[in-house]
């Protein structure tokens, strides 16, 4: 049960959401966006967060679009995780998006949360950022001076923290089209089924054609306050043969940058780090054999 | 504060003035009297708040009324009148008494509910497919084998 | 016998299944409040103060209560089982805490208000201003003198100190030709049911009555306590029982939160209603299972168990007036289990720490005796290098010798758990499993098997209480032949009620649909003790079984003088009454119902009683509450149990276990019902796999819970629990009409032991030893990594 009185609002279109953030702003009072609210409402729930102001986006029509444009997906913000696992588009172009969104949660929490609602509420466990950043995904943001775009790198700022100031929206993710021989598997390790992720590895893999590394890029939650890109390696792997030699190169370095996950009840540091080499491996491993 | 919503539950048009506060599933059980949907957690883990919300199953306590206006909402009661092909329970239900699929029956309704969008969209889930598509549901009494059992034998009646 | 032993779907199954189950939050009365209740956000406290004005004046509140208050307005709330009685410490429990609380989530004041909102609403503005008190979280330390006192007045934390002692240990253990110790740690976690508790109180002002409408296994004994509590006339209090949406034992009476309902309903003069929140529920709701279980075993080279010594410490948590602290009585009285140790001491020390208090959980500490002894077996057969089943079967109570007193009393019934174990290992290829395991390690796959067996005594009878043994129903026929039972048990969906309309209708001779069973209503229904130690089908069932033998008596009486034929050469079936052998001579079951009921001064019923209803009780003949030449009381009448296979993989990069078969032999005695046994079977695995691995409520130092949602405090899904294999042995009980023993309960303490051993088993490649539960993967993980270093005694996680 939420303790706390709120105000709901129901805008139409992203400019009246906008209005609306910046009033609150400007008021001095809390207001919290609603996607699917499937992080937001148990927090509400538990008293965790108490918004004054809840601004539904759930009334803004045209939110949930997924379009491809040249070598890029635009997928509205509002997509629920359900779309972007059963998208073909997204299972064609972007498949580990979709392999991502198919792991989050269960089937409800699947049919009523959003990929925007995700990226917003950015729990340090969440599943899409890590793939997000692996992807240099792009974030189309709307505010009272008007549109701007952010790059995956500079939009996941700290512990549950985006660059999203107050009184913006996000509207759209633009992820790129992977050439179709590109190898993507993304592997995430719960307590149970549907539980957040203590480790999450997102991995691309694109081959020569004499089996060489084109490209890899691995994206990772679970390593630190926020996702981690294993960027350095990914340069010096290019043009590698890749067996079990590279694979464990990645999973070393994963480990090496894992140096400061966030501890759980379950999962102190030393342990989390080792299962971001794990589950690195395993993805890495899994695209790899996808790539082939 | 309070806002009014018109939307649809089970089949009939609904004006209601609700609490902005009000989670979907307290709205179904104190103001609709639909008390078929049950509230176990507040956090969106163990389902038995589900309902089908345009189409769709969901968990009542992650949904605030004020945010369905204008959707249709099916809770088990509705459900149960729709469904009815022959006799008085729907085939799922029917499986379910038979193999005693439910002991205190709270997590009955959401996992029945899970159970017809599992069979909608997979006529014959394997065994793991079945797992997974009740995921979200939690069961405390059966440990889950004869509900697996019961949607094994819909999946073998439908696909005869 | 139409109906006993065939696989019955629920009678209540129809309609729950269309959400039609009517729970006690859904059950609404006009003009009610809503009760929120404030916690202490603090572990040990005494409460300086606690200011009431804003919440008194927030609209919509109704009454604003402090402990100050309800110590005026009502008395302690009687223990249910009173620890005083044992020898030990107790202290008052009232409503809400008066002066100092003792655990996290601790009642403090109550709100009731128009709506819920407004109650918490006024809820919040409370303030209550407390100086925190020293904390101590760990019952060992809580043990040392100089530790922090949660009830000064007692001058330790030591609840109650026990000890058992049977034969000579000492010569025992000074012949044995092995001697081992271990310690063992069981962790804290609990029932959850997935229905919250919940009350609605309604006290009638007119009527001077108050109804109690409340989620709970004993009405009748919850009216007694609300009597005492209130200080009511129980002719005043009607307590109902409307569906309950699970149970475990964790809802068996007197929390604080049913009487302070009543109490606010009475004090406002309208109906009072409190639904549970999870969060409240996994703080204050109800722990179980905190236990240290240190032993030392004595056996021959030949794996002849000869001596046990056993220290059991149980972590109890802050005392309440529910029975929780009994589990750890338990676990020592079932010490040594299946098995033929006659040299055996148990010393038990329960104590109390700035937790939450124990509530029962199925089980109730037969899960501690049942992984101890496990362990105990393993351990031997580990050390004079025999397989661990045939280290059981040297050790068991041979069948022969039954019955058969263990040191603490306990006298266990019947059985043949040599049977069922070499049963269960050849259902499950024991022999043959580790060409498999070999084959799969060959691929770098860490399977393994265990075995384990769990002795379950059932229908506890403790002296001076409501946990008794016996039962009582009603056997009613309507002149339209309808049979109603009135039972003094219960169900919170564990399903007697159709075990006892199927004893009912091959009794009567009817069709089961005649048959309606009524629970749960002390307005209704016979005096009784209630759903808890899988006591409702072998004591209830009993009860109603001879109510129904006397009904039929009189029914046969009356179609014998119609048919002109003696009763006894009646046969009773579907409601036909046939001369046997001679299929013509037949009266309907209803037509000499309504003649007796219509008719009694015509000839065929006049020299009987009128009426066709029956009340008996049922008292179990095995319990001896007279202590025997060693001191010994009998507290248990019934003792199934299941012998158990599970096959485990491991991920031994991860640490992940995974329950990939679970097969076991049960023996409850006559199976009334194979879907209602087999599915009680099935949940009770799936919470014990829960409890060994999944689910635990954890605090800090400070004794904050950092589990306390089901975002932490983990159920298994569909997809950690598999399908269980089981086959039943039915040792029909001695001691019961149909030969029926307890069933519900078993299944929930195998799978420590059993998993354990299958873990164990698959990891001894890296001769893994597992001490300590949960099994969570980082455990696992660092048990693995010890091991690799050189240390297999395994890591403290």
């Amino acid at each position: 049960m939420i303790r706390a009185p709120l105000q709901f609002h129901r805008p139409h279109s992203i400019d009246e959401a906008v209005r609306l953030l910046s009033q609150c702003a400007q008021d001095g009072e809390d207001a919290k966006l609603l996607a699917g609210g499937q992080s937001l409402l148990p927090s509400m729930n538990l008293g965790l967060v108490a918004p004054a102001h809840i601004i539904s986006l759930n009334h803004v029509t045209g939110l949930d679009a997924i379009r491809r444009d040249d070598d890029m997906l635009a997928i509205g913000a509002g997509t629920t995780h359900r779309s972007l696992a059963e998208s073909e588009v997204v299972q064609t172009y972007c498949p580990i998006l979709s392999e991502t969104a198919a792991c989050i949660g269960d089937v409800q929490v699947r049919n009523r949360g959003t990929l925007g609602g995700s990226i917003g509420h950015f729990d340090p466990a969440a599943d899409y950022p890590p793939v997000l950043v692996l992807l240099d995904a792009a974030f189309r943001i709307v505010g009272p001076n008007g549109e701007r775009t952010v790059a995956a790198k500079d939009i996941f700022v700290d512990y549950m923290t985006t660059s999203l100031s107050a009184d913006e929206v996000l509207t759209e993710i633009r992820v790129p089209v992977l050439s179709p021989d590109t190898g993507t598997a993304y592997v995430k390790f719960t307590r149970v089924e549907g539980g957040f992720a203590i480790v999450g590895v997102g991995a691309c893999l694109g081959l020569n054609s004499d089996g060489t590394c084109r490209s890899i890029r691995v994206g990772i939650c679970g390593a630190a306050p926020v996702p981690v890109r294993l960027t350095a390696i990914e340069d010096t792997l290019k043009g590698k043969t890749v067996d079990d030699t590279f694979i464990e190169a990645v999973a070393d370095a994963a480990y090496e940058t894992a140096h400061d996950p966030v501890a759980e009840l379950h999962a102190a540091a030393d342990y989390k780090r080792e299962m971001v080499r794990v589950f690195t491996r395993r993805a890495v491993k899994t695209a790899s054999e996808r790539a082939a | 504060m309070h806002t009014t919503i018109q939307l649809t539950v089970n089949n009939a048009p609904c004006e209601a003035t609700v609490d902005t506060r009000t989670l979907l599933v307290d709205f179904l059980r104190d103001q609709l009297d639909l008390t078929g949907t049950h509230l176990g957690c507040a956090t969106g883990n163990c389902g038995a708040c589900t309902v089908v919300l345009d189409g769709l199953t969901v968990k009542a306590c992650t949904v605030l009324a004020a945010d369905v206006a204008g959707s249709a909402v099916t809770t088990i009661e509705g459900w149960t009148q729709d469904a009815r092909q022959s006799g008085d329970l729907h085939p799922i239900q029917d499986a379910f008494v038979k193999h005693h699929a439910l002991q205190c029956g709270f997590c009955t309704p959401g996992m029945v509910l899970s159970v017809q969008q599992l069979l909608k969209e997979k006529p014959n889930p394997t065994e793991a497919e079945i797992r997974h598509g009740i995921a979200g549901n939690l069961c405390r009494c059966t440990g889950y084998a004869s509900i697996v059992k019961a949607v094994q034998e819909i999946a073998r009646m439908s696909s005869e | 016998m139409a109906y006993i032993g065939s696989a019955v779907s629920g009678i209540l199954d129809a309609k729950l299944v269309a959400g039609k189950g009517q729970y006690t939050a859904d059950v609404s009365l006009p003009g009610m409040g809503y009760m929120a209740v404030v916690r202490s956000p603090y572990a040990h406290a005494r409460i300086l103060s606690i200011d009431t004005g804003a919440a008194q004046q927030h609209p919509g509140v109704r009454i604003v209560a402090t402990g100050a208050d309800i110590k005026q307005w009502s008395r302690p709330i009687p223990h249910t089982l009173n620890p005083s009685a044992f020898g030990g410490k107790t202290t008052d429990i009232y409503c809400l805490a008066i002066d100092r609380v003792h655990y996290v989530g601790t009642p403090v004041a109550a709100v009731v208000a128009d709506t819920r909102h407004a109650a918490t609403e006024a809820a919040n503005l409370i303030e209550v201003e407390y100086a925190d008190l020293p904390v101590v979280i760990d019952a060992e330390r809580a043990l040392e003198p100089d530790s922090p006192l949660l009830y000064p007045e007692w001058e330790t934390n030591e609840l109650m100190h026990v000890r058992f002692q049977g034969g000579d240990v000492e010569r025992a253990f000074a012949d044995a030709d092995h001697i081992l110790d271990d310690t063992l740690h069981l962790h804290r976690h609990t029932a959850t049911p997935l229905e919250p508790r919940a009350a609605l109180a309604h006290y009638d002002d007119r009527a001077e009555r108050l109804t109690l409408w409340v989620s709970t296994q004993a009405p009748h004994p919850l009216r007694t306590t609300l009597a005492n509590t209130l200080e009511m006339d129980e002719n005043d209090i009607q307590v109902i029982q409307p569906q309950v949406g699970g149970a475990f034992g964790v809802k068996i009476p007197t929390y604080q939160e049913d009487p302070l309902a009543c109490l606010l309903s009475k004090r406002t003069g309208k109906p009072v209603k409190w639904v549970e929140e999870r969060t409240e529920h996994l703080m204050a709701g109800g722990h179980a299972r905190e236990q240290t279980l240190k032993f030392s075993v004595a056996c021959k080279a030949d794996g002849t168990v000869v001596g046990l010594k056993v220290r059991i410490i149980g972590d109890v948590g802050a005392l309440a007036a529910v029975a929780g602290w009994g589990m750890s009585y338990v676990a020592s009285f079932v010490v040594p289990g299946p098995y033929k140790i006659p040299n055996c001491e148990v010393d038990l020390s329960i104590v109390v720490t700035n937790k939450g208090p124990w509530n029962a959980y199925r089980g109730f500490g037969k899960e501690a005796a049942s992984f101890l002894m496990d362990r105990v077996m393993d351990r031997v057969a580990d050390t004079v290098q025999m397989d661990r089943a045939a280290v059981r079967l040297k050790n068991f109570v041979p069948k022969d010798e039954f019955p058969y007193v263990q040191i603490s009393g306990a006298t266990l019934d019947s059985g043949d758990y040599a049977k069922a174990l070499q049963d269960v290992m050849d259902k499950a290829g024991y022999q043959s499993f580790a060409e498999e395991q070999q084959r799969l390690h060959a691929q770098g796959r860490y399977i393994g098997m265990g075995v384990g067996f769990e002795l379950t005594p059932e229908g506890g009878c403790i002296p001076d209480s409501f946990i008794g043994g016996y039962e009582g129903a009603t056997v009613r026929v309507s002149p339209s032949g309808q049979v109603t039972v009135l039972t003094g048990v219960t169900s919170p969906g564990s399903g007697n009620e159709t075990g006892i309309a199927q004893i009912v209708a091959d009794a009567l001779g009817v069709p089961l649909s005649t048959v309606r069973v009524v629970q749960g209503d002390t307005q209704a229904c016979p005096y009784g003790l209630g759903n808890w130690s899988s006591r409702s089908l072998f004591m209830g069932g009993s009860a109603s079984l001879y109510a129904a033998r006397e009904v039929h008596h009189k029914v046969l009486r009356v179609a014998a003088s119609m048919l002109k034929t003696a009763p006894e050469d009646l046969d009773c079936e579907q409601g036909r009454i046939r001369v046997k052998g001679q299929a013509d001579r037949e009266v309907a079951f209803n037509d000499v119902a309504e003649y007796v009921h219509k008719r009694p001064f015509d000839h065929h019923a006049f020299d009987m009683e009128p009426g066709l209803e029956s009340t008996r009780y049922f008292r179990m003949g095995n319990i001896h509450h007279v202590p025997d030449d060693k001191g010994r009381i009998n507290t248990y009448p019934s003792y199934p149990y299941a012998a158990c296979v599970a096959v485990v993989e491991v991920d031994i990069e991860t640490g992940v276990v995974t329950l990939l078969r679970y097969v076991t032999v049960h023996d409850c005695g006559t199976v009334i019902n194979p879907l209602l046994v087999e599915g009680q079977f099935q949940g009770a695995v799936a919470q014990g796999l829960g409890g060994l691995i999944y689910e635990q409520l954890s605090y800090d130092d400070n004794g904050q819970l950092q589990t306390g949602t089901f975002m932490d405090y983990t159920l298994p899904t569909a997809v950690e629990v598999p399908s269980v294999e089981i086959h039943h042995q039915e040792v029909p009980s001695p001691f019961t009409p149909l030969g029926t023993k307890g069933a519900g309960e078993s299944g929930v303490s195998s799978p420590f032991g059993t998993i354990v051993s299958a873990v164990e088993n698959a990891l001894m490649p890296f001769g893994v030893k597992i001490h300590d539960t949960p099994l969570t993967p980082q455990r696992v993980w660092r048990m693995i990594q010890a091991a690799k270093n050189g240390n297999n005694g395994g890591a403290k996680a």
